[in-house]
């Protein structure tokens, strides 16, 4: 059992964003910029893309929230499905330049996945060696908080799929962080 | 690391990982107009479809439920009323004052605990020290099952966690006058009709009705209805496995997995059954026929295969697996060598190895626990190092990889 990391992040939020509110708009930025990242970063294992992609993820939520639809669910999902599409583009186009889509995050060398690293061991196993699918299930339900029921839907995978490569995971970095050779 | 350190260290270390361009941000959405769109609508107060507990999560303690009676209808606007469940079921009315006005046996284990024992009337704390000592005298208080669950009805948040911190606070000191900790999960109890329903339908408390509704619901493991029959231990243990939150609980304490195998264990026992060594095995705990059980699937030669394992015994509850074809001799190819009825690995396998230890102890395999198996090198020769513990004690044998002498 778990507390989430992040709260959920108020629909409320947008809807003043949809009116033009910088100040909500800065408000869901301090929010939501981390879980944003690090979900990007699982996705495209470099961090300067995984940035890249965080601005870009932001700029679209200031230009659509006038299109979102209020349903009492938690926005950050709304927020990550933005991230999630922006940064598989972002893969397409490292396959329209000659790497296939489903290798141009596993060849990313995880050394550039991120600058401050040296103590960062458990972040390093999990880029270095984890699946994509792993890393982002991962990374949604222990960084950024999610339930694994909004990450199904998000990934758009069976839930009991979900479970079980959230607990091998959990196990494989458990291992890779014992024995790290 | 434990998988809670691992992500705790991980939740650490990615905690402020992501840049801070806010700046920039705002003067690209200064050139970048919004979509035109329909005002937007105001977020509606969402209506609970089904009312759901969100107990907060605690992994409480199992509360006594005496009497069982979720959504007691005080006659005194003062009084609230504790429910603990474990297995007796005893729920307490207590009014403001931090008296206990009335007891409720919700079940015969529950009267049978309390037959000699007046709580009505007591202090609160007293009445909740008394209970916790009548359940650990009992036994259904133990360092194996560990945990309470309360539930609190009909007062603020406030108060329920002082009350489910007072439980908790008498079960710790019960359980460490006999050197193990207890767990509390303390729920507030919500207006929930169709958990009341479900829960008399079930024939368990509606605290209890309500945890299993939770925990389905976020792991799709098998229906509330199924998972309620499993003890609150098994449930919280399941809960803690599927990291499974709760949005209006408290858990003190930490629930004990001392009466349950290990992963290492079940894998041992399957591949003894199977006689194979099911290395890449996948584990997942649910549950079969009202208790918690590990689901071993991996694939060997011929196919598929699927344990079912009671995880706090280790019995092989359901096994599916292959049919083996038989060998007609007439199928083998003319001057093709026949193929020996066993491997000719040069390698014994980690079963076999286990299987020889185990004859040469003289114990069987639900006996031993902390199965460990490495493969070493020892004095030049290729060999398991088996460790494990039957009957409290530990043991350590080597077994020859090639020809499974044990030295």
């Amino acid at each position: 059992m778990s507390n989430t990391t992040h709260p959920a992040v108020s629909e409320q939020l947008l809807v003043r964003i949809a009116a033009g509110d910088k100040a909500a708009f800065a408000e869901l930025y301090v929010q939501a910029k981390n879980p944003v990242y690090c979900f990007a970063l699982s996705i495209l294992r470099d961090s300067f893309a995984a940035e890249d992609v965080m601005q870009e993820t932001f700029l679209q939520v200031w230009k659509s929230a006038p299109t979102y639809r209020p349903g009492g669910k938690n926005a950050l999902t709304w927020i990550l499905g933005i991230t999630k599409y922006t940064a598989l583009a972002r893969l397409r186009e490292g396959q329209r330049a000659g790497v296939p889509l489903e290798d141009a995050a596993e060849k990313a060398d995880p050394g550039d996945a991120f600058r401050d690293c040296e103590n960062r061991i458990v972040t390093q196993a999990l880029l270095a060696q984890l699946a994509q699918d792993e890393r982002e299930i991962v990374v949604l339900h222990v960084v950024t908080g999610l339930k694994h029921r909004e990450i199904a839907e998000l990934l758009e995978m069976p839930l009991p799929t979900v479970l079980s490569k959230y607990r091998r995971s959990l196990k494989k970095l458990e291992r890779l962080v014992r024995e790290p050779s | 690391m434990k998988p809670e350190e691992i992500k705790t260290r991980l939740r650490d270390e990615m905690a402020d990982l992501a840049p801070d361009r806010l700046e920039d941000l705002l003067a690209a959405c200064d050139a970048q107009p919004q979509d035109t769109a329909p005002q937007p609508v105001p977020v509606p107060v969402p209506a609970p479809r089904r009312p759901v507990w969100k107990p907060l999560a605690a992994a409480a303690v199992f509360v006594l439920l005496l009497g069982g009676i979720f959504g007691y209808r005080a006659l005194d606007k003062n009084v609230c009323t504790v429910t603990v469940d474990i297995n007796p079921s005893v729920t307490l009315t207590v009014n403001r004052l931090g008296r206990v006005k009335a007891v409720d046996t919700g079940n015969a284990d529950a009267a049978a605990l309390l037959a000699d024992v007046d709580l009505a009337g007591k202090r609160t704390q007293d009445a909740l020290g008394t209970l916790a000592d009548a359940l650990t005298d009992a036994d259904y208080l133990t360092d194996a099952d560990n945990t309470l669950l309360v539930t609190v009805d009909g007062t603020s948040a406030a108060r329920a966690q002082k009350l489910g911190k007072a439980v908790y606070d008498a079960a710790q000191a019960s359980a460490q006058q006999r050197q193990f900790s207890a767990a509390v999960l303390c729920q507030q109890a919500a207006d929930a009709e169709q958990t009341r329903t479900d829960a008399d339908a079930w024939q368990v408390s509606p605290g209890k009705a309500a945890l299993a509704e939770t925990i389905a619901l976020q792991t799709q493991l098998d229906t509330a209805q199924a998972l309620s029959a499993l003890p609150v231990q098994d449930l919280l243990v399941l809960a803690e496995t599927y990291d499974v939150t709760f949005d209006t609980a408290q858990l003190y304490g930490t629930v004990s997995r001392d009466g349950y195998r290990s992963e290492d264990d079940v894998r041992a026992i399957v591949g003894f059954d199977a006689a194979i060594d099911p290395a890449d095995c996948t584990q997942e705990l649910t549950q079969y026929g009202g208790q918690l059980a590990y689901r071993v699937r991996f694939a060997a030669a011929g196919g598929e295969y699927c344990y079912t394992i009671a995880a706090r015994t280790g019995e092989i509850l359901d096994v599916q697996h292959p049919e083996r074809p038989a060998q007609a001799p007439e199928t083998r190819v003319p001057n093709t060598p026949a193929i020996p009825a066993e491997t000719t690995d040069s390698d014994i396998s980690i079963s076999e190895a286990l299987h020889r230890v185990l004859q040469e102890l003289g114990v069987s395999l639900p006996e031993i626990r902390d199965v460990d198996v490495r493969r070493v090198q020892v004095s030049g020769r290729d060999a398991y190092h088996i460790t494990f513990t039957a009957n409290g004690k530990p043991y350590p044998f080597y077994v020859d990889t090639h020809d499974g002498d044990i030295f």
